[in-house]
């Protein structure tokens, strides 16, 4: 982070951790970028997806559509999954398939069976930003999940601020920052001229008021 | 290479495009522009959208296209005189993308993700009577970006979105639980998707955050091209453009100085085969490249629309 003093992060991070309000659920913390120089009206969509090395997202539920290989995995692994059959089942009755869409955060699919999935289900996953990671039987089904627990979504729409979650409370100093510096770094980069697109860096908890970190 | 400077220095050039008589540009100011082909002259000005044109398109010799976050979607006819719109297409919602189907019976538009809304749609609209046929409002959760009509079958098409799925449709009945062919979920926020091939049996797409990649209609990966920031002296992809007639793909891109390079795609190769530069000296944000002339177009956010012969 070549613009953002490492003993402010350090301290906001501090901050931010020390335990204050006991809240009853482990609040996240954000990146809020505010940028200037750019007009949403006329640059380029500025949009998409970063993978953290460390989780911040930690008990989004994943739930794995899976061919016979993938749901003998997942009842390995005590993961939750739904056969073919189990898919079949539900008929294409979109009360149902809205169910199982909300019931879960993401999903992970069989690459053999993804192509079904628009058959199988129908558009049911795709309003809700849910459609299925696919996942071949060379890789884990945890790691898999986990990378999706790790990637968040960023978008720019018309405001000039992004809000970006990059870890929570319960993570250590070096966790959180490894996170910050990767978002910091990737989204200046997407930015078409870099540091000078940004106008303000802040960190914050979920219920907790900002620290300015540029 | 002919520089057609617009003279507002302060305008972003969004599409362009030509026909046998006009070169076009669309830009920032709601403008849409049309030079004579040959001798680069301003023309006239079309004044209609009210809010950002989203997309131009030239539909064939005599039709061009403007879609808007106005809601409306405009039919030009370049053949007359007039400066207002041959038919319009009023929606609801803004319109963020669009595509003609290649009979000319049905127009479809997406469009944005608002968010007292909570959904982005698919407008289907009968080109023969301006009226709108059906709308699907569940097949991307975020905005619409791109929409392709199948070059040869009126009822197909395809359409990717913000939320990361290259969708490709059969509307042949307008149910919206079953006519959906393929999924592809980029797993990233998707800017362009469309056909190539032959026998258009494949499709390319394009992300926001500069990678492509090419699938099979039915949705198996072809190639993954990765990240083209990684690639000397680019920035950004353009846009991806089959030439029929050669059956060759081509992927042009850009820099921040406004350099543009054009590349082969070959399997498992991006082929650098042309640079132009010294056109322009910022974001490039639209090429058109007409294969029988060897002409191609450009337009960037410098304001400017430069004039460029392909080497072959």
């Amino acid at each position: 982070m070549s613009k953002v003093n490492a003993s402010a992060v350090r301290e906001a991070i501090a901050a931010i951790t020390a335990p204050e309000k006991k809240r009853n659920f482990v609040e996240t913390i954000e990146l809020q970028i505010g940028l200037k120089n750019y007009d949403p009206q006329r640059d380029k969509r500025f949009s998409g997806t970063i993978k953290l090395p460390h989780v911040p997202r930690p008990n989004l539920s994943v739930c794995v559509l899976g061919d016979a290989f993938h749901c003998d995995q997942a009842k390995a692994a005590g993961m939750e999954f739904q056969s073919v059959d189990d898919l079949k089942k539900l008929n294409k009755n979109k009360k149902l398939i809205k169910k199982l869409a909300k019931k879960y955060d993401a999903f992970l699919a069989s690459e053999a069976l993804i192509k079904q999935i628009p058959r199988l289900l129908g558009p049911g996953l795709h309003k809700v930003g849910k459609f299925p990671t696919p996942v071949s039987h060379a890789e884990s089904l945890t790691d898999k999940a986990n990378e999706i627990r790790a990637t968040i979504k960023f978008q720019l729409k018309k405001v000039l601020c992004l809000g970006v979650a990059v870890g929570h409370v319960e993570m250590t100093e070096d966790q959180l920052i490894a996170n910050i510096l990767l978002s910091v770094n990737f989204l200046v980069s997407l930015l078409k001229k870099n540091w000078q697109n940004v106008k303000s860096l802040y960190l914050k908890s979920t219920m907790g008021k900002p620290y300015r970190l540029y | 290479m002919a520089n057609i400077d617009f003279g507002f220095k302060d305008q972003y050039v969004f599409d362009v495009t030509a026909n046998s008589q006009y070169v076009i540009a669309s830009a920032s100011d709601q403008l849409v522009r049309l030079y004579d082909a040959n001798s680069l002259q301003p023309v006239t000005s079309l004044a209609f959208h009210q809010k950002r044109i989203s997309k131009m398109k030239l539909y064939n010799d005599q039709y061009l296209f403007t879609a808007s976050e106005d809601g409306k979607l405009a039919r030009w006819d370049l053949r007359s005189q007039s400066t207002a719109p041959a038919q319009v297409f009023q929606y609801t919602r803004p319109l963020s993308a669009f595509d003609v189907n290649c009979n000319d019976t049905m127009a479809v538009a997406g469009t944005l993700n608002e968010e007292f809304v909570q959904t982005a749609e698919l407008a289907f609209f009968d080109t023969r009577q301006s009226s709108l046929l059906h709308k699907f409002e569940e097949s991307h959760g975020d905005d619409v970006t791109d929409i392709q009509c199948h070059p040869s079958i009126p009822s197909q098409l395809i359409s990717c979105s913000t939320d990361g799925l290259v969708n490709s449709y059969d509307v042949k009945d307008f149910d919206e639980d079953e006519d959906i062919l393929a999924v592809i979920n980029s797993g990233s926020s998707v800017s362009k998707a469309g056909y190539f091939g032959p026998d258009a049996n494949y499709m390319f797409y394009l992300t926001h955050l500069e990678t492509f990649a090419l699938y099979t209609l039915d949705g198996d990966l072809v190639c993954d091209y990765g990240q083209l920031k990684n690639i000397e002296g680019v920035d950004y992809a353009i846009d991806c453009l089959f030439d029929q007639t050669t059956s060759r793909l081509y992927l042009a891109t850009g820099n921040n100085n406004g350099d543009v390079s054009l590349f082969h795609v070959n399997i498992n190769e991006l082929q650098r085969c042309q640079v132009l530069s010294g056109g322009h000296t910022d974001v490039v944000r639209s090429i058109y490249w007409n294969h029988t002339s060897q002409s191609i177009l450009t337009g960037g956010e410098d304001g400017k629309m430069c004039a460029w012969q392909a080497v072959q």
